[in-house]
């Protein structure tokens, strides 16, 4: 989407501000106070920067919030100033005076307009994260405020990419159902599948191959969630015998659905949901597709699946049973066309391919699809006592599996190695288990008749040759090694293909050729889908399509783009960086109870019983919720004003300014840098920043200085932390930490009675005002200033040392402390040099923004009409700041205003 | 152990405002050939976590209180005073160089550090016939002290003052062998108990003698009436107005009381003594009274006033050596007035007086240089 | 109006700042039951948005006409929740804040009932809010030019930028030279440019613009008038002019410590000792490098008389020409960390402070000796050395790789000997008293408040802080803001600093003067004072204690009258008044009394009126 938003206010010209620290707050204020309009831009939720994450400010102790909460209160009410929270700066044209702007909005997935800051919706959300701007030392919901005066107050939500929902085909909300069901909210997790559009929770729950947790991150720590066990206890659990009612038309559009399989199901479905009159023709006499038709009741009871497909029907899906399409004396597609305005086929792959070997059309060879249609349709099956089945795949499997509960002996021939096997691992060896018998690198060569009947099967072993085109190696007959099997059935499962004949669409091998993203056929109006288009496959990638496909339709007959805002482009699960909110302990999956082996054979009871109650909800604990929104939806149900937006997307927004102010800030040194401190491995090793949200009020201790609850005794500070120091090429003076680590030796001198409070120093750069003076204040207080820079932190037992030369003693020194403070100093804010580039700015060689001269044009950046406040330009305090900020605001606005302009009067 | 609480004791004292600059070393005239550094005794005072050490600590005796270290110290930390405490804290446990304990006894005994008998105290002016305070209506009170009142080159000066006042008219008095040590070196020494002992003696005295105005001969006596009395709680009724006979001559000169119809001719320089000049600012009224004899060229040495070099007198240091077994300062100081081309080193204080006469003839300069007290000068020129 | 009115109460945790001391929840059902209340409430942060969006759903859902917060000091927050009810249609004045953080939890010691006193605080709030009246605020027009005070670079800087924008300047300098200190340096630091060159630059910048008026050689003799519409009154010569402005900044700058004031380095008694300044112009002033380079003494500033007169030792005006130096030291922090020495002349404090650029000044000289002689020793004594702006840490190392020697230690004195100086100091590293020998020493000054800020501060009644230099309004978030509406401060008369943050600081107050001159017109205070006139007798002592000559007898009616604009609600008047003529809007007898009388438990207003009236 993109917005356009008025870009003057009077007609006087405007600003764009980047970044809304103090200093980006205070130029905006200036500017606007002026009467131009300004644009405050702010990546993150609220504006405050860092100022809002100090406790007291030096060298006056004021509360930092309490000075800084006016301010920031001051930007919305003002007029002139349009904020923009959760907004980057894509790129800039033009030059001063007439810049153009696109800026890319990232959803903040709550209204802020309607958002009246309750609360109610963090009451009920199920994830908990860390809490950044508490320095991690706490955490909080998914959906928070980043603190309590944030501006605006209105909620966000932390919503990522997961591993699960990106890798599953029908992108299901994985973190969310298992969310609620780690909250033991069975119903509400089988609604929210529901909800996302996939009509089979109960089916996929047992069927699924479940690509999403071989991704799934917990298996870093041990193994993965056990996913699709969860989707299926989600219905299991959360069902009822309630059934939906049917969704009142809006549309007039009516929709015909080509099969009754997942895909055409789940369109259906999905465009009834919509408002849309969808009829569903299938050439079965039952609907289902391949979930009826080719999957055996042991795996999938039809109970189950009857239940899922009722669950569609009854809302409003129309249902034509044994009506093919283009064959068999059916309607052809152009009368489909010709009575409804869009066609989805999904026909699925039910034809066979054939063994190409003699004797193959004998009446004990069966080909697998039909011959599980045929059972699971509830006819007996007639074969013999002994089976052999060709083939690797699921079908074969599940050939298997059910010749051997009709009391067969059951053995599967496959022309590749195990390892070569397309069929899932879990059933293969399951097979095996209930006394399938593999025979590997073999294959038939013919049928041996007798009497008009098969006799056996003549095979050639097999070798792997060079890799063929799907990239597996190619099996070669090794001459001489022929032999016959005894056996009287044949079950041949060596491939399916699509009956795409006689309806007039491009196809493919068979395969309707469609556009990946819309699923639009070479004909008008018709869209395709499923195993239709990439040939025998998955349950979810069919619903996966049917989902695409239903959004397609939607769009056509809405007369709406296809193509905007749909992408196939999805990050990688590996590139996903997840900092779970506490340790992860080690905790192995729960395992699914099964129906023993002997109980299984003569029967098709189901084998998975699906995990107890309380196994799924620890099971459910287990997730790490990479996403940090589950997408559980539970906030938009409890929410009174309906300001959750969870399908909220990225906007682009464009703007046009005369002049921009550039002040993005700073980011702390990463103390890790340094590993002889040990930050991050000894947890009483803090930056200063940690001790500022330690130190307050509205911090993660209510402002109680504790580690794990104790109060610390012997406190050490320790300068220049990644300033002065060029083995980091960090050569400069971070300009502050002098004077925050007074202002924090002072902290913790009033706030822990009697603690020894030791400051390693190499020079004290009290410069400011009423700096010196503070500084006296803190020492005469009794804390222990020492010139040195200690040069490592080490332990013994459970104490920490700081060793340092104490170099007015001219001796080496070690001290006890049971919490160490590093001051870690400014560096130039990681993504200074995207900006750099968007910009056209220069940095100079510590990476600040660069100013155009560094006495006296100190707030001209290296492009005209670009101005710089704050720390992006190189560290300094707040009142430094405060006055840069307004400086910039002074230069943009002699711009906006114009030069040859003349306010004199009289 | 000989330890003290080393936070309490810093934080008490303000030690804590120290920044380490040095200036009171860099300045100290003992730090250059003593073991005495007070920057670094004050930081390892701070470092020591909880209890110092102050055994063998044998520097602190080395201090001779002259205050240069105060004086230039930027953020007002007073490293003389810590040493007087340190020390108290040595002579509070017993540990007592024999040369002190012998001092204070006397002190304790006899009203005066020097082993001399009460009895004799008023020895020096039994040929003057002066009034004694009270009983003879005297105006001000005129405080001895032991130097004068005992040694024989001190009570050269007690006399000439006398004669000096007597000339101007001023209405004084003398508490004879009554009076008592005012007890500063006591306190230099750091018995703080006997220190406190004779403060509430000599208030009490003071007090029923009605004592309003006084004055010395010894800026010691001086400072410590006019400065360390009352800060004690025993000392809180003293009232007395306490001037330095400089002060007064001063004043009488000024008022045109005090005049001089002869002359001195001669080239004078002055030596200001610690507790006249860094431990008061008295810098003026001494060159005042000089620059009005008839005749006198008053020059300044380099080291004048606020830089004044320390005679090694003070702080106890008549009794005792310290770490110091070398030359003392005093030597150093006579060569800088030999340096100015004065013929005559002026001082106002006793101890000055001893210590620099003795300095001249260790340097076989009796010839080129002799030492007056001001009393002394002025008298010639009466 | 008392009868009618609808009181919401609305009491802040401020996080745990109030609420770790105070029991909220029962002040709130204490509050809900005074008279008058309609609701009561409590919240985290009151200030935060979603508290002001409680108050003004209350206000629309329970109609109520009068709000009572009750968190910290209406100096922080009064402006915030005004405008919040003004939102919601209510008149900003209809506000009380009873302040229980600053004046309850904040200040007792464990133990007291803090609970108890901010029910008190809050029923005086009550009590004062129902007698509250609705005032309407004015606008009121402007003269769109702005008079700077100081053509250093900071005034120049600022001049520039109000000029630039549009606006007519007029600079004011009382010395016969734009430029200020700046103009007379040789070198800036960390990148050594010439001094001169960027003087010139902004120099001929401000004389050249059309729309900046330079008056040199002028005082400002007068200032009246309020923001927006001040006059100022300056002399030249005999020659009087008023400037009309609607901003003043002030720019006055600074003086350098007068190192006479520490006799023991004998500045003015050894011709070898010379301060920063000495030597920056010795060098500025020499026009070839072949030149010996001469140092005069003293040549930095015509002040301070009345000390050389004090100090007869000194010698004036010495001079010594520096050919082949051995050995040359430097000294920082002379005259600043020191608390030892108070600021001569204008009564305050000592010179606690650092003066800020000192520590640079001295590496950039350093670096400049060891260019100028080679094969001479140069000694840097520091304390801390506090290199801590862009660069400058970088230019620090680069003064040391150049082999200047930085040894750890505050001088003590420096005495004679010979031809040459001896400085005697601790090397606080080595832990030993050391004398080094030197043919010149430079006495790193520091700055100190001009001799005349307290007169200027007189001028435009601004506030000083303890240092002497002129007080921001806030010193984090309003750095070139006063008290003084529409009056701003830029560069070193508000506190030490370099060229640079000079620099940005003048353009800081060029923006904040730039505001109320571009809106053409300025928002003045209701909170006035006004007058009773059946009870004035125009007697006139109101006019005479008033600080912003707001008060005029009028000359028919014989009473006084207030010009509101000019009023800055001090009550000054009103305390003065013998007839208790004058009352100041919000703070009226009968509000007061009414707070009172709530306080002291007395049961109603008469019966305090009757008290106070014993009293």
């Amino acid at each position: 989407m993109s917005d356009s938003i008025p870009s003057s206010a009077n007609g006087r010209g405007a600003a764009l501000v980047i970044g809304a620290g103090i200093a980006g707050i205070q130029a905006a204020l200036d500017i606007a106070d002026a009467g131009f309009k300004v644009y405050l831009v702010e990546r993150s939720p609220s504006i405050g920067g860092r100022m809002s994450q100090l406790d007291k400010t030096f060298p006056t102790l004021d509360c930092s919030s309490c000075i800084l909460t006016p301010k920031m209160a001051d930007v919305p009410r003002n007029p002139n100033i349009t904020l923009l929270t959760c907004t980057q700066v894509e790129a800039v044209e033009g030059q001063a005076g007439a810049f153009h702007v696109t800026l890319e909005r990232q959803p903040r997935f709550v209204d802020e307009s309607v958002c009246t800051g309750c609360g109610l919706c963090t009451d009920v959300c199920p994830v908990i994260t860390p809490n950044i701007f508490n320095a991690a030392l706490d955490s909080h919901k998914a959906i928070y405020r980043v603190f309590p005066q944030a501006v605006p107050a209105a909620f966000v939500i932390d919503k990522r990419p997961s591993p699960c929902k990106i890798t599953c085909p029908a992108h299901i909300p994985v973190q969310g159902y298992i969310a609620l069901i780690a909250q033991g909210k069975f119903r509400e997790a089988l609604q929210r599948v529901r909800e996302a559009g996939v009509p089979f929770v109960g089916t996929l729950g047992r069927v699924c191959y479940h690509p999403c947790e071989s991704e799934c991150k917990r298996a870093d720590w041990d193994e993965a969630v056990s996913i699709c066990a969860l989707k299926r206890i989600a219905y299991d659990a959360g069902r009822d015998d309630e059934k939906p009612q049917p969704v009142p038309i809006q549309y007039e559009e009516h929709v015909a659905v080509v099969g009754a399989g997942p895909a055409g199901l789940t369109t259906a479905c999905n465009l009834t949901r919509r408002g849309y009159k969808v009829t569903v023709f299938d050439a079965l006499p039952s609907p289902g597709g391949m979930l009826a038709a080719g999957i055996p009741e042991y795996r999938l009871p039809r109970e189950v699946l009857n239940d899922e497909i009722d669950y569609v029907l009854a809302q409003g899906v129309e249902l034509k049973l044994n009506t093919p399409i283009g064959r068999d004396g059916g309607p052809s597609l152009e009368d489909l066309r010709r009575d409804h305005q869009a066609v989805f086929l999904a026909i699925g792959a039910h034809g066979s391919s054939r063994l190409g070997v003699p004797g193959e059309d004998l009446p004990e060879v069966f080909q697998a699809v039909p011959f599980l249609r045929h059972m699971n349709m509830g006819h007996e099956a007639n074969i013999g006592k002994h089976v052999a089945v060709i083939g690797g795949g699921n079908s074969a499997i599940d050939a298997a599996r059910c010749a051997l509960r009709l009391g067969a002996e059951v053995q599967l021939v496959y022309r590749r190695s195990r390892a070569e096997m397309p069929a899932a691992p879990w059933e293969v060896s399951a097979a095996e288990q209930e006394g399938v018998k593999l025979t590997f690198l073999s294959a038939p060569l013919r049928v041996i008749e007798k009497d008009g009947h098969a006799a056996g099967i003549e095979c050639i072993r097999m070798k792997l040759g060079e890799p063929d085109s799907s990239g597996r190696r190619r099996p070669v007959p090794v001459d001489g090694t022929e032999y016959v099997m005894d056996v009287d059935t044949i079950i041949a499962a060596i491939g399916q293909n699509v009956e795409s004949d006689g309806l007039g669409v491009e196809t493919k091998w068979g395969q309707f050729v469609v556009d990946p993203l819309t699923l639009e056929t070479s004909a008008k109006g018709v869209f395709a889908g499923g195993d239709a288009v990439i040939g025998p496959a998955s349950v979810v990638e069919a619903i996966g399509a049917g989902l695409q496909a239903a959004e397609s339709i939607h769009r056509y007959l809405r007369g709406m783009d296809l193509r905007d805002g749909r992408s196939q482009d999805h990050p990688k699960s590996k590139d996903i960086q997840i900092s779970p909110a506490e340790a992860v302990k080690r905790a192995p999956r729960e395992h699914m109870p099964e129906l023993p082996v002997a109980e299984r054979i003569n029967n098709f009871r189901e084998v998975e019983l699906g995990l107890t109650a309380e196994q799924a909800m620890a099971e459910a604990q287990r997730c790490l919720s990479c996403a940090v929104c589950s997408e559980c939806n539970q906030c938009v149900t409890a929410c009174q004003r309906g300001a959750i937006v969870p399908e909220d997307a990225p906007r682009r927004i464009e703007v046009d300014v005369g002049a921009i102010v550039v002040a993005t800030g700073f980011d702390v040194f990463d103390p890790r840098r340094k590993p002889e401190f040990g930050y991050g491995k000894y947890p009483q090793v803090i930056t200063s920043l940690e001790f500022e949200r330690l130190a307050s009020a509205s911090g993660p201790t209510a402002g109680r200085i504790s580690l794990n609850g104790h109060p610390p005794n012997k406190v050490t500070f320790i300068h220049c932390v990644g300033s002065r120091d060029r083995s980091l090429n960090l050569p400069n003076c971070s300009r502050v930490c002098c004077m925050a680590v007074a202002k924090q030796a002072h902290l913790a001198h009033d706030r822990l009675p009697g603690a020894q409070i030791t400051v390693f120093y190499m020079d004290v750069r009290a410069f400011g005002k009423g700096f010196e003076e503070f500084y006296d204040r803190v020492r005469k207080e009794g804390i222990l200033y020492r010139r040195g820079n200690p040069s490592e932190i080490v332990r013994r037992g459970d104490h920490l040392f700081v060793r340092a030369e104490d170099t007015l003693l001219g001796e080496p020194v070690e001290v006890e402390s049971d919490l160490i403070v590093l001051a870690a100093g400014l560096t130039p804010r990681a993504d200074a040099s995207g900006l750099a580039q968007i910009l056209h700015l220069v940095q100079g060689t510590d990476g600040y923004f660069q100013e155009a001269h560094p006495k006296l044009r100190t707030v001209e950046s290296s492009v005209p009409g670009m101005y710089l406040a704050g720390c992006c330009q190189g560290p300094k305090d707040i009142p430094d700041t405060v006055a840069q900020a307004k400086a910039a605001a002074s230069a943009a606005m002699i711009l906006l205003n114009g030069k040859g302009a003349n306010h004199a009067s009289n | 152990m000989l330890q003290i609480e080393s936070r309490q004791f810093a934080v008490e004292r303000g030690l804590f405002a120290c920044i380490q600059c040095g200036k009171c070393t860099g300045g100290c005239p003992m730090a250059m050939k003593t073991r005495l550094n007070p920057r670094d005794l004050i930081y390892r005072v701070l470092v020591s976590g909880n209890g110092f050490n102050l055994e063998g600590r044998e520097e602190l005796w080395d201090c001779t209180t002259c205050l240069t270290c105060y004086s230039r110290c930027p953020k007002q930390v007073n490293p003389m005073e810590a040493i007087l405490a340190m020390r108290g804290a040595i002579v509070e446990k017993g540990k007592i160089h024999p040369n002190v304990k012998t001092a204070l006894e006397s002190t304790f005994r006899n009203g005066n550090p020097l082993k001399m008998p009460r009895s004799d105290r008023a020895e020096w002016a039994k040929e003057l016939q002066l009034k004694a305070f009270p009983d003879g209506g005297a105006e001000y009170l005129f405080y001895i002290g032991c130097t004068p009142s005992y040694d024989p080159r001190g009570q050269k000066v007690a006399r000439a003052l006398v004669r000096v006042l007597g000339s101007a008219g001023l209405d004084f008095g003398i508490l004879g062998n009554d009076e008592n040590c005012c007890a500063s070196e006591v306190r230099r020494l750091g018995e703080a108990g006997l220190f406190e002992a004779m403060v509430e003696e000599n208030t009490a005295a003071f007090t029923e003698l009605g004592v309003e105005k006084m004055f010395t001969v010894s800026p010691h006596c001086f400072n410590v009436f006019k400065n360390d009395y009352q800060k004690l709680e025993v000392g809180a009724k003293f009232s007395a107005q306490v001037q330095h006979y400089t002060q007064v001559l001063a004043d009488l000169t000024r008022d045109g009381r005090l005049k001089f119809n002869g002359s001195f001719e001669q080239k004078v320089t002055y030596h200001d003594p610690c507790y006249l000049g860094r431990h008061n600012g008295i810098f003026d009224e001494p060159r005042a009274i000089l620059q009005g004899i008839p005749g006198l060229e008053l020059i300044e040495m380099d080291r004048s006033r606020e830089k004044s070099l320390c005679c090694e007198g003070g702080g106890g240091r008549m009794f005792l050596e310290g770490t110091n077994p070398g030359t003392r300062l005093a030597q150093q100081r006579v060569q800088e007035a030999l340096d100015s081309g004065a013929t005559i080193l002026a001082t106002a204080c006793p101890f000055c007086l001893l210590t620099l006469e003795e300095a001249v003839k260790h340097l076989n300069a009796e010839e080129k240089l002799r030492v007056l007290d001001i009393a002394e000068i002025a008298e010639r020129a009466l | 109006m008392t009868n009618a009115a609808r009181v919401g109460v609305y009491i802040c945790h401020c996080g745990i700042n109030i609420a770790a001391t105070v029991d909220v929840p029962a002040v709130t059902e204490y509050a809900a039951r005074l008279p008058g209340v309609v609701v009561a409430r409590n919240y985290a942060y009151m200030c935060s948005d979603p508290g002001q969006a409680m108050i003004q759903k209350d206000i629309a859902e329970h109609n109520l006409n009068r709000i009572v917060v009750a968190s910290c000091s209406p100096r922080m927050h009064e402006p915030t929740f005004r405008a919040a009810i003004a939102e919601a249609g209510l008149n900003p004045y209809c506000l009380e804040m009873a302040n229980i953080r600053e004046q309850c939890s904040w200040v007792h010691p464990v133990g007291y009932p803090t609970t108890w006193k901010s029910m008190q605080l809050v029923e005086a709030a009550v009590a004062k809010v129902t007698r509250l009246e609705p005032l309407q605020t004015r606008q009121v027009s402007i003269t769109p030019t702005a008079v700077i005070l100081g053509g250093g670079i900071a005034g120049m800087q600022a001049a520039l930028d109000l000029a630039d924008a549009g606006f007519h300047a007029t600079l004011v300098e009382r010395e016969s030279n734009l430029g200020g200190h700046a103009a007379r340096f040789y070198r800036t630091f960390p990148t050594q440019e010439l001094a001169g060159v960027l003087v010139q630059d902004l120099l001929e910048r401000v004389n050249q613009h059309p729309r900046i008026r330079v008056m040199i050689e002028t005082e400002v003799t007068d200032v009246s008038g309020y923001v927006g519409n001040f006059r100022v009154k300056v002399r030249r010569n005999e020659e009087f002019t008023e400037i009309p402005a609607g901003a003043i900044i002030v720019a006055t700058g600074f003086e350098t410590f007068d190192p006479h004031l520490k006799p023991e380095l004998g500045y003015g008694r050894y011709p070898q000792v010379v301060t920063t300044m000495d030597f920056e112009h010795a060098f500025a002033g020499r026009e070839d490098s072949k030149q010996p380079l001469v140092v005069h003494e003293g040549s930095q500033q015509g002040g301070n008389a009345s000390l050389a007169e004090a100090n007869d030792t000194r010698m004036d005006h010495q001079r010594i020409q520096i050919e082949n130096p051995k050995s040359i030291v430097f000294i920082q922090c002379v005259g600043s960390r020191d608390q030892s020495v108070g600021c001569g002349g204008n009564g305050s404090s000592a010179h606690s402070y650092c003066s800020r650029v000192c520590c640079m000044v001295t590496a950039k000289q350093a670096r400049l000796v060891r260019e100028t002689f080679p094969d001479a020793r140069v000694t840097v004594f520091y304390m801390d050395v506090r290199a801590f702006g862009k660069g400058f840490e970088e230019f620090y190392d680069q003064a040391r790789q150049d082999g200047i020697l930085y040894r750890r230690g505050n001088p003590s004195e420096i005495i004679k000997r010979g031809n040459s100086v001896l400085v005697r100091a601790e090397d606080t590293l080595l832990g030993e008293p050391v004398e080094v020998e030197a043919d010149l020493v430079v006495l790193a000054v520091g700055m100190r408040p001009r001799p005349d800020s307290e007169a200027v501060a007189q001028l435009l009644k601004l506030s000083r802080s303890s240092d002497g230099f002129f007080m921001e309004a806030h010193p984090k978030l309003r750095p070139v803001d006063t008290s003084m509406a529409g009056v701003f401060l830029a560069g070193c008369c508000q506190a030490p600093k370099d060229i640079a943050d000079s620099i940005s600081q003048a353009r800081a107050a060029a923006s904040a003067a730039m505001i109320p001159l571009m809106r053409g017109q300025v928002q003045v205070d209701a909170a006035t004072s006004f007058i009773d006139e059946e009870l004035c007798s125009g007697c006139g002592q109101c006019a005479e204690i008033c600080n912003f000559s707001a008060l005029s007898l009028h000359p028919l009616r014989g009473k006084m009258t207030v010009n509101a604009v000019l009023c800055q609600g001090c009550g000054s008047c009103a305390a003065t008044c013998p007839s208790k003529a004058i009352m100041v809007h919000q703070f009226t007898l009968d509000q007061v009394l009414a707070q009172m009388a709530a306080l002291s438990g007395w049961d109603d207003v008469s019966v305090a009126l009757e008290k106070v009236e014993t009293v």
